[in-house]
């Protein structure tokens, strides 16, 4: 087993799953993942792998995102608009509208909370993310800290919101 | 302690804490309603913010469009091709035996006469033969003796497979069927056989006569070899030399010129298809060779009669015959007439035991000449076929 396919059968499940929630987009996070590996392919010597693959694959979203955020954003609505418009069975729709809470809290965060509460989520101790992240290591709890707080509180209240929404519609 | 802030208290969750903070932040909170409390609610907020980003994997699939796999056309399925292939081949099959009845007065000669000789010889056969050979001789010997003339198949199968039990005795005995024999190949041709080879049966076949015919003959044999294996493959050894083709007149001059041009062999051509490798050596100008090397096939057992008659010189057949590439590759098959025989092909055949190769030479020549080629060609390759049992 060559050591990239070492690496890609160890991360790409965690790496897939970061972008995918990174990204909103499993084929896009496949993509950037595999984007990834072949650069560890082409890099001569990692000291840490998995915080290595982590800030890669952070930095391609980056900048990936940056050159077509708007195409992106437009995207976006075009599939919720399409989403809207699906009549879907109603276990399948619980879990589109949680999920599309959930994509609407932690886009909310700040691009770096988020990317720290997601790699967290991945395994990722705190020295790791510190240098995917280039943070001090010791800011990585307030860090998390804020993140996971923000979350949950924007979770909330968009719950709480959508809840609304739904008594209006019904009264 | 200090009340612990909120990034600690995570830390310390997360398990990122050393030893020495953790303890001191367990104690602390122990005596610390607040930090207790703290400590819950951030329980709470590491276990929601999980369970928020649970959700975000419910990802709609499909974003990107899968290639739709093609639908194969009905002629591009696999059972249907193999269907195919087999008729082809049955039907060739057909063809070739056809051929050789319709087309050959003389090998229906030597199919009709052994009708009448093989009964008893396949009896004397299996009374001689300790091998397992003996009962796939059986089965072939089997649809000549049940012949019924209405039977063409049977008819066919017989002529094929008798062709060799109508030689075996030419060659063992030297009894009666040597005369027929002889009248059925073209004049001047006369087996030559080294000894002891009662317990095994030998191939002597004529395959000079004309081109079309030669090669013909070569596949009919080749086929029929198959066949013959096919029905025996677990009861048959494979067996080690087969000696195909019989000597007669070779053109002087191309003997003298063969003899003369002792040294090196010029290899003219070599290609290779499937198991079977093909080289040609110019003998001397305008007299070639072809060396036909076959690999093994997975059901031969090369080794099986390793222990047997290990002094024989020539031992028994039914291992593959010429394969048809070797005829096809050899220029003098394209002769002129039938009846000239100015100089036949004779190609003599045997088998590696150890690498279960088996190798046929085929040429232009008689028979002790390419026996003393084998020799030459084996000296100049330097992995070349064992002459141990010459």
């Amino acid at each position: 087993m060559t050591d990239v396919e070492r690496l890609f059968r160890t991360y790409n499940t965690a790496l897939v799953r970061y972008l995918t929630r990174r990204l909103g987009d499993r084929d896009w996070a496949e993509e950037v993942a595999q984007e990834t590996f072949v650069r560890a392919l082409r890099q001569d010597t990692i000291t840490n792998e998995r915080a290595w693959l982590f800030q890669v694959a952070t930095n391609l979203v980056r900048d990936e995102a940056r050159k077509d955020a708007r195409r992106r954003r437009h995207l976006a609505i075009l599939a919720e608009e399409e989403r809207d418009s699906i009549v879907e069975p109603e276990s399948t729709l619980e879990r589109a509208q949680e999920a599309a809470l959930a994509r609407k809290a932690i886009d909310a965060l700040a691009e770096r909370d988020r990317l720290a509460l997601l790699m967290r989520e991945e395994g990722l101790e705190y020295p790791e993310i510190a240098e995917a992240l280039s943070l001090s290591p010791g800011s990585v709890g307030t860090t998390l800290s804020r993140a996971r707080r923000r979350l949950v509180e924007s979770y909330e209240a968009l719950q709480k919101e959508r809840e609304l929404r739904e008594k209006n519609a019904a009264s | 302690m200090q009340h612990p802030d909120e990034g600690m208290i995570h830390a310390w969750i997360d398990g990122a804490l050393m030893a020495e903070e953790a303890a001191s932040l367990e104690s602390h909170a122990a005596q610390c309603d607040q930090c207790a409390a703290a400590i819950a609610e951030a329980r709470g907020l590491v276990a929601a913010s999980s369970r928020i980003l649970l959700a975000l994997d419910d990802v709609p699939a499909g974003v990107i469009p899968l290639p739709v796999p093609k639908a194969r056309a009905w002629y591009a399925r696999n059972d249907l091709r193999a269907a195919a292939a087999v008729l082809f081949v049955a039907s060739a099959s057909l063809v070739v035996a056809r051929g050789r009845q319709d087309v050959s007065p003389r090998t229906n000669d030597v199919a009709s006469l052994s009708v009448d000789t093989s009964a008893p010889t396949s009896a004397s056969s299996i009374a001689t033969t300790s091998t397992a050979a003996a009962e796939a001789r059986t089965m072939a010997a089997a649809p000549a003796r049940d012949m019924q003339p209405e039977s063409q198949m049977a008819r066919q199968r017989a002529g094929t497979e008798v062709i060799r039990d109508a030689a075996r005795p030419t060659a063992a005995a030297n009894s009666m069927p040597l005369a027929k024999a002889g009248a059925a190949a073209p004049a001047g041709v006369a087996p030559i056989v080294a000894a002891p080879v009662a317990r095994d049966r030998m191939t002597v076949t004529n395959e000079a006569d004309f081109s079309g015919k030669g090669v013909r003959g070569g596949s009919a044999a080749g086929m029929d070899s198959g066949q013959t294996r096919r029905i025996g493959s677990s009861q048959f050894a494979l067996e080690q030399v087969v000696v195909t083709g019989v000597a007669s007149e070779v053109p002087r001059a191309a003997r003298a010129d063969a003899r003369a041009n002792a040294a090196t062999l010029k290899i003219v051509r070599a290609d290779t298809a499937q198991r079977v490798r093909t080289i040609v050596y110019e003998v001397s100008k305008g007299v070639e060779v072809t060396l036909t090397q076959t690999e093994p096939t997975s059901f031969d057992q090369p080794t099986v009669l390793q222990g047997r008659s290990a002094g024989a010189a020539v031992q028994a057949p039914s291992a593959p015959l010429p394969t048809p590439p070797a005829l096809a590759t050899v220029p003098r098959v394209a002769g002129s007439a039938v009846t000239v025989m100015k100089a036949p092909i004779n190609s003599i055949s045997w088998a590696d035991t150890a690498t279960g190769r088996t190798y046929t030479l085929t040429g232009a020549l008689a028979r002790g000449e390419l026996e003393a080629l084998k020799m030459r060609i084996a000296a100049q390759r330097e992995h070349g076929f064992p002459l141990s049992r010459e």
